[in-house]
């Protein structure tokens, strides 16, 4: 009898643990419901990976942190849906963990942010980019994809449509600054992510011009309304001819 | 001869003049523009560090690929030293990428930080591995890592028809990514209409 209270209380203390545990790392306490619009921002890099270094000394795991902190904010005040950051502070975190957390948490929606670099000072301005469709059967003797992998499959269309919407918000926000596209590319690990999952490249931080702007607050919240924009159209207009 | 005849046979010769001036000029302006230098010479990418060929070697050309400034693919011709072991002459293009275009108007795609441990070919399967310090771990964004794994595959994949598809590893392990962004995981051949290339 003894041991069985015991172990009741054991299983109780460990219960409370995980979930204190579970707090701790950032993570919803338990899978969202699934009505529930679960939104994944993901910024980029972290820890010992600083991502791209501007020649001014602006990180790229900074800005991209900033900007999504920004963005949760407009979400969870305008929207109201339950948004994630993958990691909230400088930290390590790999590709496969945060295509994990999302997942795991029935991620409606993922959002990588980003900023690029090009070898030459010309290039400024927007890229957008969603899973490019990887062959399951590529060659001869190759084997197909594990599952895995497959898993965006079901949502490419939609990954594409939302890439759409948030470049054309970034464009309509910032006609002056060059368009580097929206283009298909075997995203790592975004073909694993089990909803439409979009890779953003506000920015780039190779150009001195656009690192001095990254420095500017209002430069930055518009970044963030304009994604906001994109994802805001994106939940309340879905895909042509379909129900959001 | 009629007036109508005479001005024809001028109008002709004015053309001929001007075409062949326009000919000339087009040959001296582009003798006296020699290309640009390779941005890094083969010794300072090939990480065994020796000399790979005798400089009297007979020379082949092959089409290298590097994004142009709109950002899309495009051929540059060059040479390698002749040599009848496949994997020597895929080796030579590699170090050719990686040392970066010789012309304008095209993009170097990988950092000065990265060099060419080795080139292996294999059953149809080249195996590419680089040398990429930890430091030049995220030196880009998606789109131009993108073109790097591209250009090394188009420009092994298109020359060499004894070659199917590109592996490319990263300080002789098998990766996800060169620089965080873009799967590398399979060997890939160059499947049609993928974007920039
Ligand atoms: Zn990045």
């Amino acid at each position: 009898m003894r041991i069985q209270c015991w172990s009741s209380v054991k299983s109780l203390f460990q219960i409370i643990c995980a979930g204190f545990l579970m707090g701790l790392l950032g993570g919803p306490a338990q899978a969202a419901p699934l009505e529930e619009t679960v939104i994944y921002l993901d910024p980029g890099h972290g820890g010992d990976d600083t991502g791209i270094v501007g020649g001014g000394g602006l990180t790229e795991k900074a800005v991209c942190l900033d900007l999504a902190q920004r963005l949760k904010e407009k979400i969870d005040q305008r929207l109201g849906h339950r948004t994630y950051l993958t990691r909230k502070e400088d930290e390590n975190l790999s590709l496969d963990e945060r295509a994990a957390l999302a997942n795991n948490h029935r991620g409606a929606l993922f959002i990588s942010i980003h900023l690029a670099a090009f070898p030459d000072q010309r290039y400024q301005g927007v890229g957008v980019f969603f899973p490019a469709r990887i062959p399951h059967e590529v060659a001869s003797g190759q084997e197909a994809l594990p599952d895995w992998d497959a898993l965006q499959e079901a949502h490419r269309e939609h990954s594409e449509v939302l890439a759409g919407r948030v470049h054309g918000a970034l464009r309509r926000r910032f006609p002056d600054v060059g368009d580097l596209g929206m283009h298909p590319l075997p995203l790592y690990p975004l073909a694993a992510l089990n909803m439409p999952a979009v890779l953003v490249e506000p920015a780039v931080l190779s150009s001195a011009a656009e690192e001095e702007k990254l420095g500017s607050d209002a430069v930055l919240d518009a970044m963030a309304e304009a994604i906001f924009e994109g994802i805001d159209l994106f939940l309340k207009s879905g895909v042509p001819g379909e129900r959001p | 001869m009629s007036d109508r005849r005479r001005v024809r046979a001028s109008l002709r010769i004015w053309v001929s003049l001007a075409l062949i001036l326009v000919a000339a000029v087009t040959f001296f302006v582009t003798r006296s523009t020699p290309p640009r230098p390779v941005a890094r010479p083969v010794d300072e990418v090939y990480l065994p560090g020796y000399a790979l060929y005798s400089e009297s070697a007979e020379r082949m050309p092959v089409q290298l690929f590097f994004p142009g400034v709109d950002l899309n693919l495009k051929a540059e011709n060059r040479e390698i030293y002749r040599s009848d072991d496949a994997a020597d002459r895929l080796r030579q293009v590699v170090l050719l990428v990686l040392g970066g275009p010789g012309s304008d108007g095209l993009l170097t795609v990988f950092n000065d930080g990265v060099r060419l441990r080795e080139v292996y070919l294999y059953e149809g399967t080249v195996y590419v591995d680089l040398d990429i310090p930890e430091k030049a771990a995220s030196p880009t964004g998606a789109l131009m890592e993108h073109l790097a794994v591209r250009s090394v595959e188009a420009s092994l994949v298109r020359g060499f028809p004894e070659v199917e598809r590109v592996r490319i590893l990263r300080n002789g392990r098998e990766v996800e990514t060169l620089f965080g962004h873009i799967d590398v995981r399979r060997p890939r051949p160059l499947f049609a209409g993928s974007p920039a290339g």
